[in-house]
């Protein structure tokens, strides 16, 4: 008869066995010496074995309450939390703030314009000097290549122009000129009318009729959307010629212009990747004049723009609140600060101080020989709104406003830089 | 069941099963602990089970970091901790040197051996360990069997051991 295994006699000994097994075995060691035995040496290994185990009790417990280990799971509910929020968090607060950016720099910089193209004073031609003797385009590339910028096709583009016009210097003849010049011409018709149809249109618009105006101005805006901001943003002195006195004269009329001259500036824009943001900026320099008849060479609206874009709108060295936060850098029309001159543009620092308050510094280049504004300081107090202190300082007028005491005014006053 | 019940009932069953097998009160107690929070966060179907195969894993964690050389740190310091209020210096050797001799005999044990014996010391069914430690339970008479002829048999072997020792003292 086969004897019990050593396994089952525990699972016997710890009752895991079933009734019937139960029974089977019980039979079994009833008439089995050697299983009996097997069994009472297997209860005596598992009492010793329970013995010696129950020599390792712990004694005295730290018992935390269970409020306690709530409490703990609790906060490392939170914590995990916490972690996989971060990454979507932040991911969309980046998403935000990029949204916001564009936002900015397209309302600061692009939205400004398009009214320009609006203007009875005619259209959107181009901004640049008709006495060089050059074209518009050649004007700007020469500008370009003067500060070795522009991509790789621009240079080439600009260096095929140059031979173009060196060869037809030595023939020394119009007819010969205008036989260089008509393959660029033919060539790059198409691009011109496909990439920069901003100043295709202006060219040809005449400048008494409504019409044209109105579709230069809805081409023009794809090209400002492609458009570096930076270059639009700077003063009229960053893009145009040195010699242009005054952006009300360097204006080209349409009929004025040389046939062959009006292909070069397409070139850029065929030859390149993207177009000329020169020559964008050039005329949207130029749209800026035509868009406060009263005020040329002055912005109708405030845009902001850097601190060093600011200088050069101001023509003088920007002064500064160095104590407050600066929060923006605007330029805008000259009639927006008290007694200003209409014509020259204003800078606008917006700062914040300590306490949050917003406080604003506008200033004017002071042009004595046609200024006719106030020299003695005067405060503006407004029980509702915002004070405001103006005065006139060397070259500047100056202007501070703000929801503060018009003693924190004066004070504040004092303290620019 | 309300894991505050489990907690009452079982709280100290556990710490005495990680406290066995890992030989430090201190760091069973906060294994143990961090069971319960544990099931607190998946609020699990068998609580008393899931906690203890999730204890005996956090021991098994324990191990594979610690090794031996805190084995013997933590055996010194569960002996101080376990041993109730001293009768005497005597009796005080031969009841830490027992505790070492039990430690060190479970300690040659194979892992699943020694959490099944301490596992069925805390009251586990076949058919619990069988779940916890991922067996089959029809086995589990053959694992205990084996895991109690081991123990005894490790520590009457350095028991003898020491008794050598002792007389060639």
């Amino acid at each position: 008869m086969l004897h019990i295994d050593e396994g089952r006699l525990h699972a016997y000994l710890d009752g895991e066995l079933s009734e019937r097994e139960r029974t089977a075995i019980e039979e079994h060691l009833s008439i089995c010496d050697d299983c009996q035995a097997a069994y009472e040496a297997a209860a005596a290994l598992s009492q010793r074995a329970s013995a010696l185990t129950s020599e390792l009790e712990p004694g005295s417990l730290n018992v935390p309450s269970w409020r306690e280990i709530e409490e703990r799971a609790v906060a490392r509910r939170g914590e995990v939390r916490r972690r996989s929020w971060i990454r979507p968090s932040m991911a969309w607060a980046a998403s935000i703030a990029i949204a916001f950016g564009l936002g900015w720099f397209s309302n600061s910089y692009w939205l400004r314009f398009p009214t320009s193209f609006e203007s009875p004073s005619g259209p959107a031609a181009t901004a640049l000097p008709a006495t060089r003797g050059q074209t518009a385009a050649e004007a700007v590339v020469d500008e370009r290549l003067s500060e070795e910028s522009g991509t790789p096709h621009e240079r080439e583009a600009f260096r095929e122009v140059k031979e173009a016009e060196e060869q037809n210097r030595k023939n020394e003849t119009g007819a010969g000129r205008a036989t260089a010049r008509q393959l660029s011409q033919d060539e790059l018709q198409v691009a011109n009318e496909d990439r920069i149809q901003v100043p295709t249109a202006a060219l040809k618009a005449d400048r008494d009729e409504a019409a044209p105006v109105e579709r230069s101005r809805t081409k023009a805006q794809p090209a400002d959307a492609v458009a570096a901001p930076r270059e639009v943003a700077a003063p009229p002195e960053a893009v145009l010629p040195a010699e242009a006195e005054a952006p009300t004269e360097m204006i080209i009329r349409p009929a004025e212009q040389p046939a062959a001259n009006r292909a070069a500036r397409p070139l850029i824009a065929a030859e390149g990747a993207r177009p000329d943001a020169a020559v964008v900026g050039a005329l949207k320099t130029e749209a800026r004049t035509f868009a406060d008849s009263e005020t040329p060479g002055t912005p109708s609206s405030f845009f902001a723009v850097s601190s060093d874009a600011a200088t050069m709108w101001l023509g003088v060295e920007l002064r500064t609140l160095p104590e407050l936060t600066l929060r923006n850098v605007e330029v805008g029309p000259g009639g927006t600060i008290g007694g200003g001159q209409r014509g020259l543009p204003v800078v606008r620092l917006t700062y914040e101080d300590a306490a949050g308050q917003i406080i604003t510094l506008t200033q004017q280049r002071l042009d004595r020989d046609s200024d006719s504004g106030e020299d003695e300081p005067v405060l503006e107090m407004d029980p509702s709104g915002p004070n405001s202190y103006r005065w006139a300082d060397g070259a500047y007028r100056m202007s501070l406003t703000g929801v503060i005491s018009s003693d924190s005014l004066r004070a504040l006053a004092a303290r620019v830089r | 069941m309300d894991l505050s019940q489990v907690y009452r009932e079982h709280y100290r069953s556990l710490v005495r099963f990680l406290y066995r097998r890992i030989g430090d009160l201190a760091r069973a107690e906060d294994l143990a602990q961090e069971a319960f929070v544990r099931a607190l966060e998946h609020q699990p179907a068998k609580p008393r089970a899931w906690l203890f195969t999730v204890a005996a894993n956090l021991a098994r964690d324990e191990g594979r970091r610690a090794a031996v050389r805190r084995r013997h740190l933590t055996l010194i310091k569960a002996e101080a901790q376990a041993l109730p209020p001293e009768p005497g210096p005597e009796v005080a050797l031969v009841r830490r040197e027992e505790v070492r001799r039990v430690q060190a005999a479970l300690s040659r044990l194979t892992g699943r051996d020694r959490e099944a014996l301490l596992l069925w010391e805390e009251g586990f069914s076949y058919d619990e360990i069988a779940e916890v430690l991922g067996l089959s339970r029809g086995s589990m008479g053959t694992t205990l069997a084996r895991a109690r002829t081991r123990l005894v048999a490790a520590y009457e072997e350095l028991e003898s051991q020491g008794s050598d020792e002792d007389v060639a003292h």
